[in-house]
């Protein structure tokens, strides 16, 4: 069986189960399906949470962009998981011990206006719908590759799914489907991070690798990585800001407050049984988010040393990164980037004509790289 | 209704644990991620520079400490003061 | 809805960015309009119906203007209007739109606070229904009434 039968086999699969698990529990009343977690332990309505929480955004590009950015990365980290803890002591238990179903109902109560409703409806309205804009753009480039069809085609097929779900099932609401889609999630992100982290410091748990040796040697798989990417002429992976201190600040503080105010977070500790459950489901939503949150790093970390380290063969073997033979041939390319250049979301340009792919900052501000860089076009032609 | 403690001291009671867990949230990520990451950096655990370990590891943990201890401290706020459930 | 997913598919064609970039931007609106009004709900006493409205509304206009400066309006391509502010990305103290959301949230609490002050005060009733919220004693189950 090829892998691609055997991915179409395996997704397959878990739409069943998911499909299986919502038919089967709703046997059960009508009520229940409102009141989702009225009847679940906490411990299960935190899995459900993350469930929702781990969405295209967070299970596709978090990584990348972390991988991209380096230590400024941990503005998404910080920022989406931070919320919870504001979320816990600041809105959750008391929107519960105010007993109603949705945002806008708590708003027009407290402030005794139709109006306030409606300004709080259009809020939710911009918020849900760039959600939604920011999500398709990751099920565009998930139906894109798991398909191999273009980016715009993959968006097409995501647009439908996500259609023929909201028609057909609300089903999505009923919490232990969620709990199914999170056990598939967690292990699907978790066990090729295990076996990543293994291969490059010979520790399985993705968290400690990243702050291991690399096999066979003492030098740290971050040192490594630093000095490769600056070397390379990208920012120092360890450190590199996005634009500023102050950018960073601000961006935490956004997407921490950010999570705290969104509707499909907060809907879910208006429907535990107690005032005390929605504190203890926040803290365990968090543990089940953080799972993943703390895996994404080392993910991100090990596929950037990876991405360099196949596109030019120095990086592994300490040899001159800038000598031609280091780069790879645009033909010898693994069949990933190939899958990949079939979204369109990858793309070769071979701008020396020497057919072999190079990787580096060709916009470094560092004098010595661009020299380094300079030499080696030079004596290529 | 009376073995509880003076009602109106339940909300100033809150209001301290709120600022006391929040200080703490802010002094791991704001604090020891961002603005203290690069002096943290000088130091490493293990492998990791410690402001970066801050950053992308080590505030998640503290995170989830803080609101099971928040949650745990509120339960016996509200039995002091007999405003808990039943 | 059908509507909706649409727009947001089309949009998704045309992405303002990566998509936990664009998430982020859903984050930073949620962040200027929602979180303040909530918030205010629950620890301010005083806060009255022409406060919290104006403060949305400050919020969630400020950061929208923000964003669609850099990704066009309603992130539409081409009509950006970064042009208006000198053409430099990023010119508010180089804060990028995608964290604007904080800042909007501090004028949401600024404005909310500026307009309760020069507005009649909340009811009575209005008092007593957040001290009542703020005590865990008496919590109903969730009823299903819209």
């Amino acid at each position: 069986m090829g892998l691609q039968a055997l991915t179409y086999l395996v997704v397959g699969f878990t739409f069943a189960v998911y499909i299986g698990i919502a038919i089967w529990a709703r046997a059960g009343t009508t009520s229940e399906f409102y009141v989702a977690g009225g009847g679940v332990h906490p411990v299960l309505n935190g899995m459900a949470t993350g469930a929702d929480w781990m969405s295209a955004a967070s299970f596709i590009s978090m990584a990348g962009l972390i991988a991209n950015m380096g230590f400024g990365g941990g503005l998404f980290l910080m920022g989406w998981t931070g919320g919870y803890v504001l979320l816990a002591m600041l809105l959750a238990p008391y929107l519960r011990k105010f007993g109603k179903f949705t945002v806008p109902q708590f708003v027009g109560d407290r402030y005794y206006s139709k109006g306030a409703s409606t300004v709080a409806v259009l809020c939710l309205l911009a918020a849900s719908v760039t959600y939604i804009i920011g999500q398709m753009t990751g099920v565009g480039v998930a139906f894109s590759r798991f398909l191999g069809v273009s980016n715009h085609v993959g968006i097409f097929i995501g647009m439908g799914v996500v259609f023929m779900y909201a028609v057909f099932g609300g089903m999505k609401g009923i919490t232990y489907t969620q709990v199914a889609q999170y056990c598939v999630l967690i292990l699907a992100y978790t066990v090729p991070a295990v076996f990543i982290s293994l291969n490059l410091t010979g520790n399985p748990l993705p968290q400690l690798g990243l702050g291991s040796h690399m096999v066979g040697t003492d030098i740290s798989l971050l040192s490594k990585l630093d000095q490769v990417v600056t070397d390379l002429g990208f920012g120092k992976y360890t450190t590199q800001l996005p634009g500023s201190t102050l950018n960073m600040f601000v961006y935490t503080v956004s997407l921490m407050i950010g999570t705290a105010g969104l509707p499909h977070v907060i809907v879910r500790f208006f429907t535990v049984p107690k005032v005390k459950d929605a504190r203890a489901s926040a803290g365990w939503a968090l543990v089940f988010i953080g799972i993943l949150y703390t895996t994404a790093p080392a993910v991100a970390a090990m596929a950037r040393l990876n991405l360099h380290a196949t596109i030019n063969t120095a990086v592994m073997s300490g040899g001159d990164l800038f000598a031609p033979e280091s780069s790879i041939v645009y033909a010898q390319r693994p069949d990933w980037m190939k899958r990949w250049e079939v979204t369109g979301l990858l793309k070769f340009t071979d701008k020396n004509g020497d057919g072999r792919i190079q990787y580096y900052n060709d916009k470094s501000k560092n004098a010595a790289f661009n020299a380094k860089a300079a030499a080696a076009r030079l004596e290529r032609q | 209704m009376s073995q509880g403690k003076d009602i109106s001291q339940y909300w100033p009671t809150v209001l301290r644990l709120i600022a006391t867990v929040l200080s703490v949230w802010a002094l791991v990520s704001y604090g020891f991620g961002i603005l203290l990451a690069p002096a943290l950096n000088n130091i490493s655990l293990g492998g990791y520079p410690l402001g970066f370990w801050f950053a992308q590891q080590g505030s998640m943990y503290v995170f989830i400490a803080l609101i099971f201890i928040y949650a745990w401290k509120m339960g016996k706020i509200d039995e002091e003061f007999d405003v808990h459930e039943e | 809805m059908a509507g909706s997913i649409v727009v947001a598919g089309y949009l998704g064609l045309n992405p303002p960015g990566f998509a936990a970039g664009t998430v982020a931007i859903a984050f930073g609106l949620a962040a200027s309009s929602l979180f303040p009004c909530l918030m205010m709900g629950i620890f301010s006493k005083t806060m009255n119906k022409q406060g919290a409205i104006a403060g949305m509304l400050a919020g969630l206009g400020i950061t929208m203007f923000y964003v669609f400066a850099h990704k066009g309006i309603f992130f539409i391509k081409g009509t950006e209007y970064l042009g208006l502010f000198g053409g430099k990305p990023s010119f508010f103290f180089g804060i990028s739109p995608n964290a604007f959301g904080a800042i909007g949230a501090i004028v949401n609490f600024a404005v909310a606070f500026a307009v309760k002050n020069m507005t009649p005060p909340v009811p009575e009733h209005i008092a007593q229904m957040v001290e009542d919220v703020r005590i865990p004693r008496g919590s109903k189950a969730v009823d299903g009434t819209h």
